[in-house]
């Protein structure tokens, strides 16, 4: 029986990213302009926070310990211990208006990450890919808000949506190399309301995206056809993974404060909903091995 | 008989069950949220198209690839391929507490549908029909709010609920012109647990079922107004019903999320669900297209 809690009432201004991490078993996730990375366990207890000097896209768990996290201005690390916070790589060298957002480690260990314009207008965004040994890889261009890349689950196809053009798209991906081949348009949500935000790929191959300012979760077949849609409590979704000890809970965050000011004053807007009894299980999320 | 939830999306205000036997696909709407949603029988296959107001009813048109639907502010056509919406005539344009609520084709292809009091207080509303050569007509008003228009098998006989009258009206239904008259009582709705007649259907034994909105309960009435019978449902806030499936004999019921009335109470985890109800032995008939 589907139920749809509460998970977490702090109302983040930006939550994104979550992340269930099995070895932990623990779940990670931001809130973008706090900026801070959030944890806890699978019953939302044993809190931990660190915060951040910019804005933050997404988070990845390094299997060496601590995080790589996606800054403003690029990759960095995160010393769980300290706290402290040391680049990696700067993405937009003198730019201003792309920062770094979404972002996820494939099925071979590295980091896939996009960037966005901050005022969600134009193309001056890019995909990159981070590698283990560190080194920083342009997957594609012309993108004006990077979201939601995931990885089916023999890791052969990336998903990854630019939300303002409302549209999802796939490319082929090579498992060896990390390379983008062709793309396609995987789906669009223009007959619909809301944009497609945070994504991820559940253990049958299905993509479950969140669409933004319309609250509600679309999972779609690998053809693209939309097989479920399940409406939460607030307009302001924003992202998912699937968590807990068995995989089979979908952890959703929303928003406080959406740039457009709309709909934070739906009362649970910014906290973490987790939806039980979907009957659909989520893959373990690798770490990234850099 | 068997109660279950084939598509867990929580439309805010569930409404307009339609069949299409051509597509074998299932419609219905959120009247709230303006949505119209598509999947197969078994809920597979979703489509959603969103629309910018609040949507109170829709018919197929006659190739399939678009629908007639009843906006706040008018009669609208509907392209599935692009979503791009057309406006037909808005029939109460000086009524801005108005919207236009549930509709239905009848046997000769013409679309009948009601506007309601947004506030569910005033008899502001009335009914309409819209005929395949896009004309509408006004064809009763005084109405607070518009429910359940539907036929029987024949045609002969229009169905029609004022909500908050407690009764379903008949009335008679000139085929050859789409004009009413001789408006009766068909039925009392007992609205004493403050449940209201919503929408309705004929089925192919010429029974009409009505979803008995924040009763909780499907009646099924005979030709003569009595009840056959009454089929509890999970939630009580149910809000219309119709026939499909591969042999149409599947009930689709859908239900509301969020109430607009705040005086009754939420429905849980399973509010605003689409339901069917299977293994009664009971067929619907199949429900025309809009010709226009």
């Amino acid at each position: 029986m589907l139920r749809i809690e509460v998970f977490s009432e702090d109302r983040n201004q930006l939550g994104e990213g979550p992340l269930w991490d099995v070895e932990e078993q623990r779940l990670y996730w931001l809130d973008s302009y706090a900026p801070a990375v959030y944890s806890c366990d699978a019953k939302g207890n044993d809190r931990k926070t660190w915060n951040l000097p910019e804005p933050v896209g997404s988070l990845a768990l390094r299997e060496q310990g601590g995080a790589v996290v996606s800054l403003r201005n690029g990759f960095h690390t995160l010393d769980f211990e300290t706290g402290a916070v040391g680049l990696l790589r700067e993405t937009h060298p003198g730019e201003l208006r792309p920062r770094l957002n979404d972002g996820k480690v494939d099925r071979q260990g590295r980091f896939v990450a996009g960037s966005m314009d901050f005022e969600e207008r134009d193309p001056v965004g890019t995909l990159f890919r981070l590698d283990p040994d560190l080194s920083l890889h342009t997957l594609d261009t012309g993108i004006i808000c990077s979201n939601g890349p995931c990885f089916s689950p023999d890791g052969s196809t990336l998903y990854f949506a630019d939300s303002h053009k409302k549209v999802i798209y796939a490319y082929s991906y090579d498992t060896t190399t990390g390379n983008v081949g062709s793309r396609r348009v995987f789906t669009t949500l223009d007959s619909l309301r809301g944009y497609p935000d945070g994504a991820t790929v559940d253990a049958e191959g299905y993509v479950w995206s969140v669409e933004v300012y319309s609250g509600r979760l679309i999972r779609f077949d690998p053809s693209g056809v939309i097989d479920r849609i399940i409406g939460l409590p607030v307009q302001s979704t924003t992202s998912i993974t699937f968590g807990g000890p068995e995989l089979d809970i979908a952890f959703v965050t929303s928003m406080a404060r959406p740039f457009n000011n709309q709909y934070h004053r739906e009362r649970e807007a910014g906290c973490m909903f987790a939806v039980h009894g979907l009957g659909v299980r989520g893959l373990p999320e690798p770490r990234f091995k850099g | 008989m068997k109660i279950d939830v084939v598509v867990d999306v929580k439309t805010t205000l569930g409404e307009g069950p339609l069949w299409d036997v051509e597509q074998q696909r299932l419609y219905w709407i959120d009247s709230f949220d303006g949505r119209v949603f598509r999947a197969t029988a078994d809920g597979r296959e979703i489509r959603c198209w969103d629309v910018p107001m609040k949507i109170g009813s829709m018919a197929l048109r006659k190739d399939g690839n678009g629908a007639i639907v009843s906006l706040a502010r008018g009669f609208h056509l509907l392209d599935f391929k692009t979503g791009d919406l057309e406006l037909i005539h808005d029939p109460e344009p000086d009524k801005s507490g108005n919207r236009i609520n549930d509709g239905k084709v009848d046997k000769q292809g013409r679309f009948i549908a009601g506007s309601m009091d947004m506030m569910e207080s005033g008899p502001n509303g009335a009914l309409y029909r819209v005929d395949p050569d896009l004309s509408v007509h006004k064809l009763d008003d005084g109405i607070i709010v518009s429910n359940g228009p539907c036929w029987s098998p024949d045609g002969s006989l229009f169905y029609f609920a004022d909500s908050w009258s407690g009764e379903i009206w008949v009335y008679d239904y000139d085929q050859a012109t789409g004009n009413v008259s001789n408006r009766r009582t068909f039925t009392k709705v007992d609205t004493s647990t403050g449940g209201a007649a919503d929408g309705s259907t004929v089925d192919a034994e010429g029974c009409l079922w009505n979803a008995q909105v924040y009763n909780g309960k499907v009646v099924r009435y005979r030709p003569d107004g009595t009840v056959d019978r009454i089929i509890d449902m999970p939630v009580k806030k149910v809000t219309s019903i119709m026939f499909g499936g591969p042999d149409l004999d599947i009930i689709y019921v859908t239900s509301m999320a969020k109430p607009p009335l705040p005086k009754f109470p939420g429905d849980g985890v399973l509010r605003g669900s689409l339901f069917t109800i299977t293994g009664l032995g009971i067929k619907g008939v199949s429900e025309p297209r809009f010709a226009g």
